[in-house]
Order: C-alpha cells, then structure tokens, then sequence
C-alpha cells in the first residue's frame, strides 16, 4: 500500500485542509465558469453591437451610395470615431469597389479591394463584421466595420481580478471556519486517543472516554468503552488467575520448579528451595548453572539424575518419573509434566515430593504385615490392614468370606468398595480419628459385601505405630454382626409388644385399684355404722333391759357384741392391708433398732407382767418408710410376742445379718411356733394357724407383712417348727451400707 | 335453750339414737340439737330455710359433724361454717367411722377442732362422749360470741 503524502499529517491538519482546498476549488471552478460564460456573452454581444451599427451606418450611407457621394459616405464613416473601440469602417459600392473608408488615426488598416462576405469573424484582437446595404429591398453595397477587442478583454482581467479576489478572500475564510469546525469531528477521536494512551501508560482501565454525543463518533467512544470494560475484566481476572496460581504454588507441599525449552527457570516456589537448601539470592540471580550444582551435590547418583534430565529436555512432551535420593537420607519423587501453549510444548513443570516418611513407614509397615499375616490368617474375625491412603493392604480368609471379595480383588482397593455411600463421612470420621490416633478404636456401621449385599460389622480398630510413635498403617478386625443385629431387632420388638402389654396391664392394674380404693373407703365407713348400731344397741338392752332377760338371753348379746368386735377388727386389718398396698412408699433412712425397742417398750407397757427377753443388734440402718416399717415389726414383733405368751423363758429377737453380701434381718421367738407343712399359708391374709381363743387375730398380720416387705423390693421367708419357736427373715432392697 | 348447745348433725338415725343414748347415760344435760344432713345444719346456724328467722346470735356451742353425709358432705359443711362470720368460730369436732388419712387432713385442713372416730364398742363410745363434753363443754373455754365481735 503506497502511504499517501498527506497521511503522517494530523487529523485536526488534514480536516482544515481538505475543507479548505474542497472549498477553494469550488469557489475557483464557479469562476473559471462564470468568467467563460461573460466571455462568450460578451462576444455575442459584441457581435450583434456591430452588426447593427453596420446596419445603421448602412441605412446612413444608402443615399451616398445610390447617389455616389463618397464624401457624404466618409461623412457618415466618419461617425465611427465617435466610438474610440471602432478602428475601421469601409463601404464598398455594389460592383465591389471601395466607396468610402474610414479608419482610427492611431492604426493603420488595411482596406481589401474586394469586401468580404457578410458575416463576422475574429481576429487578432480585431472584430470586423460585413453587412450588406440595401435600398427598397435592392443591394447597392457593402459596409464592413472592424473594431478592437480591447474592451472585451479589459473586462475580462476584470472579472477575473474579482473571482481572484473572492477565491483569495473565501479560501481565508474557509480556513478559519474549517481550523474551528472540524473540532466538533477531531476533538472527540483525539480525546479517545488521550485517554488509551493515558490508559496504556499507566495500565488503569478503570479510565473511560467521554461521550459527546449520538453520531458514529459516539458509537466510536461506546465501542470503545465496552472494549475497555472487557478488558478491564480479562486484566483482573488475569491478576487474580496470577495471584491464585502464585498462592498454588506456594500452597503446595511439593517443591515445584518451571523451566522453559532451553532448561532456564521460569518460577519456582519456597518449597523447592527448602527441599534443596537453595538460597534465594542464587535464584534471584538467575544463577542456574550454580543452582543445578547443588542439587546435584545432594544426589547419590547425580550422574544418574542428569541423564534423566537431558533425557527430559529431548522429549519434553513426555510425562516423567523418577525416585531421588539424597545423601542425607532424604528421599524426593520427582515428577515432570511438559507445559503446554496450545498445542505446543513451551516448557516443564518438575514437581519434587519428600516422601523419606513414607518411604520409611512403607518399609516398616512391610515387617509388621509379614507378622500381623501370620496371625490374620487363622482369624475368625477379619482382618484387614489398610496403609495411610485407606487402601487395603492385607485382607485374610475371614474377611474374605464376611465380604465376598477375594483377596486379590480386595488389595489395593480403597475402603469406599465396601462402605455405602451414607456412612461414608462416619467411616472418615473414624478413619481420621484412627490415624490421629484419637480414638476410632471400635466402630459399628453397615458395610456392603460382594453384589451391593448390605450387611451390619462390628469393627475393632488400631493404628499401627512405628518406634517414633508415627502411626504407619490401621489394622482392622471386622465381625459380621448382621444376624446378632437382626436377633437384636426381634428383641427390640418383643420388648416394645411387651411394654404395650404392661402398659394395658398397669392401667387395668389403675382402674381395679382406684376401685378398690373406692371399695375400702366405702368399707370403712358403711360397713361399720351398722356395726356400731347392733354393738350399741346390743349394749343399750344388756344395761337397761338386762334384767328382763335371763342369763342365756344376756349372753347371746355378749356374743353379738363379741363378734361385731371381731368384724370391726378384720375390717381395721383389711383396710391396713389395702392402705400397705396403695400408699405412696417415702423413702427415708430408718434406724430398725430403735423402732424394735420402742415397739417392744409399747407392749411391755401393755402387759407389764409379761417377762420377755428381748435381743435387739443395735445400729440396724435402713431406707425406707418409716410407717410401713414401723408396721412390718409391729406385727412381726407383735406375732413374737403374743405366741410367747405361755412360753416359760419367752425371748424375743431381732437381728441383722449378712447373706451373699446383703443384709437379711430377722425376727426369731422360742414361741409355739407352726407345723412347717402350712408354711404356704403363712402370709396368705385371713388364714390362721392357730384358734383365735388361744392368740387372738385376723390373720392378716403376715399377709400386712409380706406386702411391705414386697414394696420394698425385698424377701421374706419364715422357718418354724411346732412348739419351737418361729423365725422370720427378711431383705430390704436398699441399705446403708 | 340453755346457754351451752350441743349441736349434733348426722344422717344416720341409729347413730342419732346412739348419740344421744350416749349423752344420756353420760348424764350431760346439755341440749343436743339434731339436723340431718348437712343442708339443714347450715339453714339452722344461719337462719334460713325451715329455720328462717332464728336468732343467729344464739349459736350452738359444739357442732358434732359426721363426715359422710347424702347432699353435702361433713367438710363441705365444715368449708361454708367457716366462711362465715356467723358460724366461724364454733368449736366443730369431726365424728366419723373412718381413719381415712385424706379425710382427715381434709377436715383439718377445712379447720375442723378435732377428729374422733366413732368406736364400735358402746361402751367405748359412751366414754368418748363423754370425753368430749366434759372437755369441750366444760374444759374449753368458748370462743368470744363471734356476732357481736365482728358484725
């Protein structure tokens, strides 16, 4: 493209111009125009001016002519030079000879013998026209004028003076207009210019350019804009997309090294570094030569190393592994991976991992496996030993068959193959615990066997430590406790069927209860009013009609009262019964001793002949409630006392023992005693083993008993033999030790 | 009607009898007014119903109250005795064929003075009886004359 001169010029330059010269040519081409027209316009005219005054100086001579007065015709000729333009003037007569001439005295014109034709014609500055002469229509000769054109031409410099003037005078104007104007078209593209140079010396494209209004430049500047905001957006994303890869690097646990195709160091982050103990000036100073020296210082097989490296750079695109180790002991993985630009190797990333631990646990873990195997093998438990990636290392005959998969199947799997997926975050919990070494120990969680089968395992865990306590591998034992958790279920539900059942129970249990309770406290009162009417009234006739009655009638009244007396005592006792059944039981410690002696004082008091021997163990601590209590050793202590009454040598005892470490109390009296084949009767209520003559009662007492002791959550059981006194032990379910 | 009342309230009319038999052989010569349930009790100690118009100033002084009584029970009686001005003061001892401890701490509650129950033996109940005159009406000093303390 060839460049056009004008085009280094500046846009304002280059506007003003072309408005300029645009204007210019117009102004000169509308002259040249206008300045040709007056020309021909003016010729045309001149024409006709001539030609008519050689028509009239005609008409003027036609008489000179018919008359053949030359002088008269150089009279009228003479006219001419009135008009100073008019240099000649010649009549010819009609046989075509000169008649009469006149010419301007400052030219000397030549006369032709002969006129010319009619007609006009142009030459040298001269217009000469030639007319005929008529006379009544007849041709008696011929007049030709010549004038110059001097006029003709003064007019034309005139004119084109003006049109110089006026092209002079626009072109200025057009300028000064243009050198405003066109501001209105280059201000807004300079302005645009300013501001992407201002943008792309300082790099800020949050700058926008001002719009200044709608036309194209407008959309210029919108267009503009819009590509200054994508930029602006691929700029941050670029410094982020940086940062994060710079973060990355750093992030990483690995020593990471980029280099372009020719081997030299692009990037590489602290960890290289510090894995080779480079200082950071050698890198700084873009020292690779020295640097690779002190890699190389640390290898045990450099050489080895180097061949790999050249290896590398001949065929870069390859990924590439190998195993370092360094003098010291260390031992690194490296890794290359070409960097790609499109389709194109530009250059490798070496990445550098310490794995002297793992390589160091792997060796240990190998020894304790080989041990571990021995036992693993003949488990009746599973036994699994999974390494520090969760992945199964061992997995012996057990597991094989809680499974399904074989050994070879399961080594080198992942434990997700048999975790499903919801227990996955627990099984990692666990896992994460276990290599913590926080716990993990025993955990219980659903697994899956061979074919999705969902089974229930109980696991004992234990992370396998090397000597500096770093845990190196977990060893699992697993029992399939599928059928156990099933057998567990079935009792869950037998349980909850049952609980259901005591729950019906308990509340039919509540309502014959709240009945009962009812029917004692109907008992109490409506039973013993009439009670109370026959004793009374029985009374009333002994002591004031006894004497109208003989000694049998008195006594059948005696009798009456006697057993009302007797009904008002089993209904007492019956109510005692139920009041032991129902009442709330209150806990609180009781000292028994105490309450035997005082029972005892009582009924020492009450018969104050009576010569008993009473042996109480002292301090007998208990919880429970006092008044059941106190009523259970009233009637035991009671029973004693009343089937001693004929005893010669009555003793009575009470005493607390020990019996498979819990205490057992006991009541014992030298009393008549009972036949041990009754002993089933004994606590039942209103059964006797003796006549109510001989020991008074309702037979309750025991029944009162056994209830109490009951509620405590205790055992009673009686021993005795006719006429050898009778024993009763009993257990309280708590005791202060 | 002499100075000192007994005022006795009870359904039964064999315990009536009784009572009264009782008191009788106690040779108490105090009146012994009978209601026979509860409602009458309280229409007698205000005044109204059948009684309407008794001089409410003049006021037993011993209420014997059974506790279970048809229509309005002995502590229910006991509740309105002692939610008015009238009948608030009077000594109220409760004679009843039960232990039952509800009924009792109900009764005390209420703000009875006293709680025996009634004997079976006779002659049992005649000395209650007169245990309880001769202490209530004779050893007890009488609660001032409630009317004319607090209008």
């Amino acid at each position: 493209m060839t460049r056009h001169p004008l085009q280094d010029l500046s846009i304002k330059l280059k506007l003003t111009w072309i408005i300029t010269l645009t204007s210019v040519v117009a102004v000169a081409l509308a002259c040249v125009v206008f300045s040709t027209f007056e020309f021909i316009t003016e010729r045309i005219r001149m024409v006709r001016i001539l030609e008519q005054r050689a028509n009239i100086i005609g008409v003027n001579c036609d008489a000179a002519l018919a008359f053949s007065d030359p002088k008269a015709a150089r009279e009228t000729l003479a006219t001419l030079a009135l008009d100073p333009r008019m240099i000649a003037g010649r009549l010819y007569s009609n046989e075509g000879k000169l008649f009469a001439v006149y010419e301007r005295p400052d030219e000397k014109a030549e006369h032709p013998d002969r006129p010319e034709a009619d007609g006009h014609r142009f030459t040298r500055g001269r217009l000469t026209a030639t007319r005929g002469v008529f006379l009544k229509d007849n041709r008696i000769g011929t007049i030709t004028l010549t004038q110059d054109l001097r006029a003709l031409y003064m007019r034309l410099f005139r004119f084109l003076g003006i049109a110089w003037v006026i092209l002079l005078g626009s072109s200025i104007v057009a300028h000064a207009l243009a050198s405003r104007l066109q501001g209105v078209i280059s201000d807004p593209i300079l302005e645009l210019s300013m501001t992407a140079k201002a943008i792309a010396r300082e790099g800020d494209y949050s700058a926008r350019a001002l719009k200044r209004g709608q036309d194209e430049l407008g959309a210029l500047v919108d267009e503009f804009n819009e590509m200054l905001d994508l930029i602006q957006k691929r700029d941050d994303q670029l410094r982020r997309e940086l940062a994060l890869n710079q973060a990355t690097l750093e992030a990483t646990t690995e020593g990471i090294l980029a280099v372009d195709r020719k081997g030299k160091i692009v990037r590489s982050n602290r960890r290289f570094l510090d894995m080779w103990r480079i200082p950071e000036q050698l890198l700084a100073a873009h020292n690779d030569d020295r640097l690779l020296a002190i890699v190389l210082d640390q290898l045990k097989e450099p050489d080895m190393f180097m061949s790999r490296v050249r290896e590398a750079y001949a065929s870069p695109e390859e990924d590439r592994f190998e195993t370092l180790k360094c003098n010291d002991g260390r031992v690194f993985e490296r890794q290359s991976k070409p960097q790609r630009l499109g389709a194109e190797v530009v250059g490798c990333v070496w990445s550098f991992r310490d794995i002297t631990e793992r390589t160091r646990a792997e060796g240990e873990m190998r020894a304790s496996q080989q041990r571990l195997s021995l036992l693993a093998g003949s488990s009746p438990l599973g036994v699994i030993v999974w390494d520090l990636d969760f992945r199964v290392v061992e997995w012996n005959k057990s597991a094989e068959r809680i499974f399904g998969y074989a050994q070879a199947e399961a080594v080198g799997r992942h434990a997700s193959f048999i975790v499903p997926e919801k227990w996955r975050a627990g099984v990692d919990k666990v896992w994460e615990n276990l290599l913590a070494q926080r716990g993990g120990v025993r955990s219980h969680n659903e697994n899956l066997a061979k074919e999705g089968r969902a089974i229930v395992c109980q696991w004992y865990n234990a992370p396998l430590i090397d000597s500096e306590g770093k845990v190196i591998a977990v060893a699992s034992m697993v029992d399939d406790v599928t059928d156990h958790m099933e057998a567990e279920a079935a009792i869950r539900r037998l349980n909850a069927d049952l609980e259901r059942r005591v729950k019906e129970r308990t509340a039919l249990l509540e309502t014959a209860n709240k009945e009962l309770e009812a029917f004692s406290y109907s008992v109490s009162h409506d039973l013993r009013t009439p009670l109370r009417a026959i004793e009374g009234f029985s009374q009333v006739v002994i002591e004031d009609y006894g004497g109208k009655l003989d000694d049998r009638g008195r006594n059948h009244l005696q009798r009456i009262r006697a057993a009302t007396h007797r009904m008002s005592e089993i209904i007492d006792d019956m109510l005692t019964l139920g009041r032991v059944t129902r009442a709330e039981l209150h806990r609180e410690p009781v000292d028994l001793s105490r309450l035997a002696a005082e029972i005892i004082a009582e009924f020492e008091e009450g018969q104050p002949d009576r010569r008993v021997l009473c042996e109480i163990d002292p301090g007998v601590q208990v919880r429970g409630d006092p008044q059941l209590l106190r009523l259970l050793l009233e009637n035991l202590l009671g029973n004693a006392w009343k089937f001693t009454s004929r005893t010669p040598d009555a003793r009575i005892e009470f005493r607390s023992n020990e019996h498979q470490g819990r205490p057992v109390y006991l009541v014992r009296d030298n009393g008549v005693g009972f036949d041990p084949a009754l002993i089933d009767k004994l606590f039942k209520p209103f059964i006797r083993l003796h006549p109510s003559a001989e020991y008074p009662g309702t037979g309750v007492g025991l029944a009162i008993v056994m209830r109490i002791v009951a509620r405590h959550g205790g055992q009673i059981r009686a021993e005795g033999a006719t006429g050898k006194g009778a024993a009763f032990f009993f257990t309280l379910e708590e005791s202060i030790s | 009607m002499s100075p000192k009342s007994v005022f006795l309230v009870e359904d039964n009319q064999d315990d009536v009898e009784l009572t009264l038999l009782a008191f009788k052989k106690t040779a108490m010569l105090n009146e012994i007014i009978v209601a026979r349930d509860g409602q009458e009790a309280l229409d007698y100690l205000f005044g109204a119903g059948a009684y309407a118009g008794r001089d409410v100033n003049a006021q037993p002084a011993l209420i014997l109250l059974d506790y279970k009584m048809p229509k309005l029970n002995g502590d229910e009686v006991l509740a309105r005795l002692r939610a008015d001005e009238r009948a608030k003061l009077i000594p109220v001892v409760m004679l009843t064929s039960s232990r039952d401890e509800e009924d009792r701490r109900r009764c005390y509650t209420n703000g009875a003075n006293s709680f025996v129950c009634k004997p079976v033996d006779f002659t049992q109940f005649v000395e209650a009886m007169r245990q309880l005159g001769s202490y209530w009406l004779g050893l007890n000093e009488p609660p001032p004359v409630c009317s004319k303390a607090r209008p």
